[in-house]
């Protein structure tokens, strides 16, 4: 049951991971316009560029933590995804907050 | 539009629906002091695997068809900001999504047989589940958003 519970501890872990590196990649291609081009010119598309980044740290990141020797428990699984459900709605609020600043105040 | 596109499209939005629908089922029935673990753990499968398959459909359509067919008509029409808030915001958020959905579906197949005996685990997979629902239901609607800005001048 350890294994099981420290196997939701890591993916919990690596979806948190994915969510902040889908939001700071976002806003700093929109920043940056080089790095928007390079993840266009490298994935033919900036978003597709994004996704497979995300899914390879999803899938990456949860491995390598699973991996590293600790102990798995059910309180710990727990608080993962619970940090991942706050974290996705921060996640929302950033992604909204900087769309709406770019459409309606930037320019 | 070809016909290819076109199912690709009706697709990308069947597949998002379907996703939704199931984890509707996922939701409500981790309310459930009684769970009926294998009903909502193929649920949270199935959804997950829709989403994906929601995901590379409207990405396809996205990548290859909407930035030079479907954009400038929009940001050159009367309702611009539908792509630069609603589309954009909408595309990014959605790559929330299939991790939260691959979680929750990990969650239940690694745990399911012990989440009534955990309500702290329960009650946080009933809120993943939660949020998957309300963000998709938050995409569907941009999307019906988007459709309706497509207005040629």
């Amino acid at each position: 049951m350890e294994h099981r519970q420290k196997a939701v501890q890591s993916f919990a872990i690596g979806a948190v991971l994915a969510a902040v590196f889908a939001v700071a990649v976002t806003i700093a291609a929109e920043l940056m316009p080089p790095l928007k081009t390079w993840l266009a010119d490298t994935f033919t598309h900036h978003w597709i560029g994004k996704s497979v980044l995300a899914a390879a740290i999803y899938v990456g990141t949860s491995i390598i933590i699973f991996a590293v020797p600790s102990a798995g428990s059910q309180e710990q699984a727990r608080k993962s995804l619970a940090a991942l459900f706050w974290i996705s709605w921060v996640v929302v609020a950033a992604i909204i907050g900087f769309f709406l600043y770019e459409a309606f105040w930037a320019y | 539009m070809t016909p290819a596109l076109a199912q690709l499209l009706i697709g990308h939005v069947v597949l998002g629906l379907l996703g939704i629908t199931l984890f509707v089922i996922v939701t409500v029935g981790l309310m459930r002091d009684l769970l009926r673990i294998s009903l909502i753990k193929w649920s949270a499968f199935f959804g997950f695997v829709s989403f994906v398959a929601s995901w590379i459909t409207g990405g396809y359509y996205y990548a290859t068809y909407y930035g030079k067919a479907v954009k400038p008509v929009i940001k050159a029409g009367a309702y611009p900001w539908a792509h630069n808030f609603v589309m954009e915001a909408k595309e990014h958020v959605f790559l929330v999504l299939p991790f939260l959905a691959a979680t929750v579906w990990l969650v239940l197949w690694l745990l399911g047989g012990s989440l009534e005996t955990a309500p702290g685990l329960k009650r946080a997979a009933l809120l993943l589940s939660w949020t998957i629902v309300v963000l998709g239901v938050a995409i569907t609607l941009s999307g019906m958003v988007i459709s309706g800005a497509v207005i040629p001048k």
